[in-house]
């Protein structure tokens, strides 16, 4: 049939406007930018999302539905959860806000947004179940079940190839996650591996927390369980997303548990490398305060 | 859809690494691995489907610099709800159904925004093709928007999913949550719509065939 010659009421366009229809369509396609891009917003996107899921330890569906939809919100809580207790606290919001501000600068909304559509109810209705909750649930429990299974167990979910990837993967997307309109196909090659940092975020995250609760206490030996959690951080993701974190708390948790010295290097170290870290001020002052009692 | 064949030849550590829910439990290892047997993973997903519906947002008259919002809802909602997906219903017609209702949803913002009217400026594309070749993509992407922009959006979305995207006449119909009937009457009216478009444009002689 042709257009040309008028249309048929039936049977699929053809002649000019199939012609335009084909020439638009390879236009229409996505750049390697555009997918490039989205996939590390996506990735930021979820990452916070799984980071937020394991802050709420009550895990309940209202919890999970929050932390998907207001990321950002979600891991100041955490942020704040996970650090108020040293002092650091306001330091780590203030980085984490501008990070994730960055981050989420172009997709806060439809971030938000999409936890009410996650309730589409188009796709509950197919699968005949409700729609968020369930899903969302299942991620979490995946997560914080994993979080607390044996190191070792854990370790196991991460053989070398994948923590290679992920490695370099994540401080990658941690580096670059504000997404930027003329992004940037040739920075790297490989895509960060959502899953990956999905999967990662939260086991970082718990070990951190970890670590912060234990600080919380005023004991050498609640110091020393800060620095255990602090040294599985560093076997298992040791370029972790939260690898700045880790060692801003080293050199505070060293310092808990009397051990000046090492606390002082440590400071070192991390102010070596992180000159410019909101936790700077706070590392560069460890051990300057009356220590914890041991 | 590729994705379905290349999950089960994956090794198992990597796949266990990158389904969400492969870590619960031990115990269900077994039954992850049967379910992984048919579910994507999430980058496979993401690969596979990426461009089409990149595409399919685009002529469903999503601004392009909306895009990246667009897509980054749609496939949070996949990355949300791939572990119970289990492969019952085709992938391809869920993302559609995900994409569609992302699309209206956005396009009801954009309409009280009323600054929907953006074409595209450009085509930006690593393939380099030459610039007489990205001249007429360009200029005809920006031509199918207009004639585009003159069906109504049930129409449009039909017309979208059966012309530029091919998807048969039952897919759209379980996609759009429509009787078949009523997608194929729908098709009907808005390529008729079309034709007369192309015909008035072609009057105008505001276009040239690529």
């Amino acid at each position: 049939m042709s257009a040309d010659t008028g249309t048929p009421d039936d049977g699929p366009v053809g002649g000019e406007g199939r012609a335009l229809l084909d020439a638009a369509r390879a236009g229409l396609e996505p750049s390697e930018a555009d997918r490039t891009r989205v996939r590390r917003s996506l990735a930021a996107a979820i990452a916070a999302g799984a980071a937020a899921a394991t802050a709420g330890a009550t895990g309940s569906a209202a919890a999970s539905a929050t932390a998907a939809s207001v990321p950002l919100g979600v891991k100041l809580a955490l942020a704040a959860a996970l650090l108020a207790a040293t002092g650091a606290g306001i330091a780590y919001v203030e980085h984490v806000v501008v990070r994730e501000r960055d981050a989420t600068r172009r997709n806060d909304a439809p971030v938000a947004r999409s936890a009410s559509s996650a309730a589409l109810p188009g796709v509950g209705d197919a699968r005949g179940r409700v729609a968020a909750p369930p899903a969302a649930q299942a991620n979490d429990g995946a997560a914080s079940v994993a979080l607390d299974r044996a190191p070792a167990a854990a370790a196991a979910t991460n053989p070398p190839a994948d923590a290679r990837t992920t490695r370099v993967s994540a401080p990658h997307a941690r580096a670059t996650s504000a997404p930027s309109l003329h992004a940037t196909s040739d920075e790297r090659p490989a895509q960060p591996s959502l899953a990956a940092l999905s999967d990662e975020l939260p086991a970082e995250t718990a070990l951190l927390r970890r670590a912060h609760a234990a600080l919380a206490a005023p004991s050498a030996e609640s110091a020393r369980a800060a620095l255990e959690a602090l040294d599985e951080h560093a076997r298992r993701f040791p370029t972790g997303t939260l690898a700045e974190e880790r060692d801003a708390t080293r050199a505070i948790a060293l310092c808990a548990a009397g051990r000046v010295d090492d606390a002082s290097t440590a400071a070192r170290t991390f102010l070596a490398a992180h000159p410019g870290s909101p936790l700077a001020h706070r590392v560069r002052t460890v051990c300057t305060q009356p220590p914890a009692p041991h | 859809m590729s994705g379905y064949s290349k999950v089960g030849a994956g090794p198992a550590p990597s796949a266990a690494q990158r389904t969400p829910a492969a870590t619960v439990d031990d115990d269900e290892v077994d039954d992850d691995e049967a379910a992984r047997a048919v579910v994507p993973s999430f980058d496979e997903v993401y690969d596979a489907h990426f461009s089409a519906l990149w595409r399919s947002a685009r002529a469903l008259g999503v601004p392009e610099s909306a895009c990246d919002d667009v897509l980054q809802e749609v496939f949070i909602v996949v990355h949300r709800r791939l572990a119970e997906f289990e492969g019952r219903a085709a992938l391809r017609t869920w993302l559609v159904r995900i994409l569609v209702h992302v699309v209206s949803e956005q396009r009801r913002r954009f309409r009280r925004k009323e600054d929907h009217a953006e074409l595209p400026e450009e085509v930006r594309d690593s393939r380099a093709p030459g610039p007489l070749e990205e001249l007429a993509r360009a200029e005809a992407v920006k031509l199918l928007a207009t004639i585009l922009d003159a069906l109504d959006d049930d129409q449009r979305t039909v017309f979208v999913l059966a012309e530029l995207e091919q998807l048969p006449i039952p897919e759209i119909a379980a996609a759009l949550g429509l009787s078949p009937n009523t997608v194929y009457s729908r098709l009907r009216l808005a390529r008729r719509e079309y034709e007369r478009q192309v015909a008035r444009v072609r009057a105008r002689d505001a276009w040239r065939k690529p």
